[in-house]
């Protein structure tokens, strides 16, 4: 833990009066997949990106998938993540999410699903990178053992992603990381990344935009800045597009973006497609777009806007997991089998009166995994964050961040919850005998 | 550089230096009220506040004026400059040391507690150290590139103004009879130039000798022509060759005025000499803040001459 502090990765958590610098909490025993295993769920991934990418191609585009009701039009297009001002707006190289991170459960039987996706700033890489590192360093002889695959190429490959997406014209150009500022949650990560890519960790005071061109403020005046790898919402980024209160954003952002002058990763408006009540429905986007079964199932999800589904809800609500489909963080959600009858009461109230607001699902029996706390050995849930990026070919990281509850038996592994992390070690082909954990 | 990277160094050199510089004369200060036979009345506090930068400030005593300087929140203190240093280092963390970072967070945090109260010397002291050790890391782990000029330009206009108001101040206020000879050597401690003064001028402490050795000597690293010619070594290499921006000319001409003006001159009419290099030195912060850290001229080869075109404006 103290090789974490030192080198300062931490996490803030937002409501600790005291800590808006923690450690992220580290448990030393990693998380071995199996090469099989994993490429089963690497070819998972690449599905389901490729569908997800065609999917918000399409609704901000010909609304295909709407208009022939394969999915119901009024779920998506009443998403408060959709965006209706960049309906028909070319994005660079045709790519909406460069950068995901797809939340993934393993249940007792073993079987992988996915929880969630995360599409617009998915955060957790650098704990990924830092894990393996202090690992490296506090059980090298580990290693020996095993043919554990690396992680050290995922900068590298962010690097060459964001460069590919260089406005047309441009040989060399500028890149540049927005982060909200020191005081966001993930700045170490953005610290880190910036960093080792070498480019500028920039601030939206640090940009400004004059005939939609932007530009970033040097010590040798305005300096033009062709790629944002930008760690900021939507609502945020712009003043004038979105929130007029934001101090984090750069003024005239997005019609520098409209104009081409300016790639941004990730595209604007792709909660629309990680949105809790849209999930539900990517088994079918795969379907209609790949002509393919879904390789990952997801966890069987109820969208209490659908009426059935509601009253399935209702009369099950105490063995039923229910999220706010805006909720991110483990916030804003009920868990059935552990909530008292007020607390059920009070989430049956605003299901009826919000229903396109919430989603249930039943209670994943996550798989577990011992962790070492305190000297003992205990039981503990986790799930697994890998990365995607998709670019000029698609890049999944070898594994992930496998995040845990550290509370015993509980089932929420956010870290802004005080969930940790460990090392998760994907083995190369040769080490296929090898079982999963 | 990024303009708020280069803004952030520049502070943090200039309140490490301020915090070396407030913690080093309070020390000289106090010392020289205990030399005193009488307990120096409320004027000599009145005076030692305004040479501190909190002009208008009547402290009853020693142990207000003190706490003051430590503490006070309103003007320059030694907790306000460094916790004003440590936030503008946590704002370029990435362009600095992690050693670095650290001592400057570590010293924030250790004099957050009263423990000046029992012990000022060594508290005075401990805090004089770290801006050293800070300054030592600064030339020994970090690149000497753009980022290391912008602190030591911070840090050496700082000094400059600093060195030239205590000196102008203490020549208008003080005489050359015997019973102010406690006063100017009071004033060579502050800048950490009393032993090599000593070691210059064998004839005693005489006002003129120590106004030219600590405005005009090349030599002494705590003068102010030593400083500014720091500063203007700094501005010169973040220009680079071909460059002649506004810092750079200003900072030309205030290395100048520390290079021609006559000793006597200064001895004479200081107030005119304070007046005439703040001037200056304002003008420097305005062209500083108009060259790097606010710039707001797009280079005409992004949009070129077309693009610039605008519909008139009424």
């Amino acid at each position: 833990m103290q090789m974490f502090r030192n080198h300062g990765i931490t996490f803030a958590v937002y409501p600790d009066a005291q800590g808006t610098e923690k450690v992220f909490p580290f448990d030393i025993i990693p998380r071995v997949i199996s090469a099989q295993t994993w490429r089963r769920l690497e070819a998972g991934l690449k599905q389901r990106m490729a569908a997800l990418n065609l999917f918000l191609d399409d609704v901000y585009g010909r609304k295909l998938i709407l208009r022939q009701r394969v999915v119901p039009p009024e779920i998506v297009l009443s998403s408060q993540q959709y965006l209706r001002e960049i309906e028909g707006l070319p994005v660079p190289r045709g790519i909406h999410c460069h950068i995901a991170g797809i939340d993934l459960v393993r249940d007792g039987k073993g079987d992988f699903f996915v929880l969630e996706d995360n599409l617009r700033t998915p955060s957790g890489v650098s704990y990924v990178l830092a894990n393996r590192h202090v690992m490296k360093r506090v059980l090298p002889d580990l290693f020996a053992g095993y043919p554990v695959r690396p992680v050290e190429g995922y900068v590298h490959e962010l690097l060459r992603h964001l460069r590919w997406l260089a406005p047309e014209g441009v040989d060399d150009p500028t890149i540049v990381l927005l982060t909200p500022g020191i005081n966001n949650a993930a700045y170490y990560e953005h610290l880190y990344l910036a960093k080792q890519m070498g480019i500028e960790l920039v601030e939206g005071t640090d940009l400004v935009v004059d005939l939609d061109h932007v530009f970033m403020r040097t010590t040798r005046g305005l300096k033009p800045v062709h790629v944002i790898y930008r760690r900021l919402d939507d609502e945020w980024l712009d003043p004038i597009f979105g929130r007029q209160e934001s101090l984090v954003g750069v003024a005239g952002l997005v019609n520098a973006y409209r104009a081409g002058n300016v790639a941004i990763a990730n595209a604007l408006g792709n909660g629309v497609a990680d949105d809790k009540a849209v999930y539900a429905l990517v088994p079918k986007i795969i379907r209609y777009y790949l002509d393919e079964d879904p390789i990952l199932p997801n966890v069987q999800t109820y969208l209490c806007a659908l009426d059935d589904d509601r009253r399935y809800v209702l009369e099950h609500i105490h063995e039923l997991v229910i999220k706010a489909v805006d909720g991110s963080g483990g916030y804003g959600m009920l868990i059935g089998p552990e909530s008292t009858t007020e607390e059920r009461e009070d989430f049956r109230q605003r299901i009826t009166a919000r229903p396109r607001s919430f989603i249930a699902q039943p209670v994943v029996a996550l798989s577990v995994q011992p962790i070492f706390d305190g000297g003992r050995m205990r039981r503990t849930h986790q799930d697994l964050r890998p990365f995607v990026l998709t670019g000029p070919e698609v890049y999944v990281t070898a594994g992930g961040l496998t995040r845990v509850a550290l509370k015993d038996g509980s089932l929420i592994v956010n870290s802004s919850q005080g969930g940790g992390s460990r090392d998760t070690w994907v083995l190369a082909e040769y080490g296929e005998d090898s079982q999963d954990a | 550089m990024l303009s708020r990277a280069a803004t952030s160094l520049t502070l943090l050199g200039r309140h490490l230096e301020r915090a070396d510089h407030l913690a080093r004369i309070l020390g000289v200060h106090v010392s020289l009220s205990l030399d005193r036979t009488d307990e120096p009345g409320p004027e000599f506090w009145a005076r030692f506040m305004e040479l501190a930068g909190w002009a208008g400030s009547t402290p009853s005593g020693r142990a207000e004026a003190v706490e003051v300087l430590i503490t006070g929140t309103l003007g320059p203190s030694v907790r306000s400059s460094v916790a004003a240093a440590r936030i503008a280092a946590q704002a370029v963390r990435p362009s600095l040391p992690t050693e670095l970072y650290e001592q400057v967070n570590a010293l924030h945090w250790r004099i957050q507690g009263p423990t000046w109260q029992p012990d000022l010397f060594p508290f005075l002291n401990d805090v004089q150290q770290s801006v050293r050790l800070v300054d030592g890391l600064l030339e020994d782990t970090m690149q000497h590139d753009e980022a290391r000029d912008f602190v030591r330009l911070g840090k050496f206009v700082e000094r400059t103004a600093n060195v030239t108001t205590l000196v102008t101040r203490k020549s208008a206020e003080l005489t050359e009879a015997p019973e102010d000879t406690l006063e100017w050597s009071a004033v060579l401690k502050s800048c950490f130039a009393y032993e090599s003064y000593q070691a210059r001028h064998s004839g005693g402490v005489t006002a003129e000798r120590i106004i030219d050795f600590l405005l005009f000597e090349p030599a002494l690293p705590r003068s102010a022509r030593f400083s500014a010619q720091i500063a203007l070594d700094s501005v010169s290499r973040i220009d680079g060759p071909g460059r002649r921006s506004k810092p750079r000319r200003l900072l030309s001409l205030l290395h100048a005025m520390f290079n021609g003006a006559a000793t006597q001159m200064v001895a004479e009419h200081p107030r005119e000499f304070e007046t005439e290099c703040r001037g200056v030195l304002r003008q420097l912060e305005l062209a500083m803040r108009e060259t790097y850290f606010h710039p707001s001229k797009v280079p005409a080869n992004v949009i070129g001459d077309e693009g610039r075109a605008m519909p008139q404006q009424q």
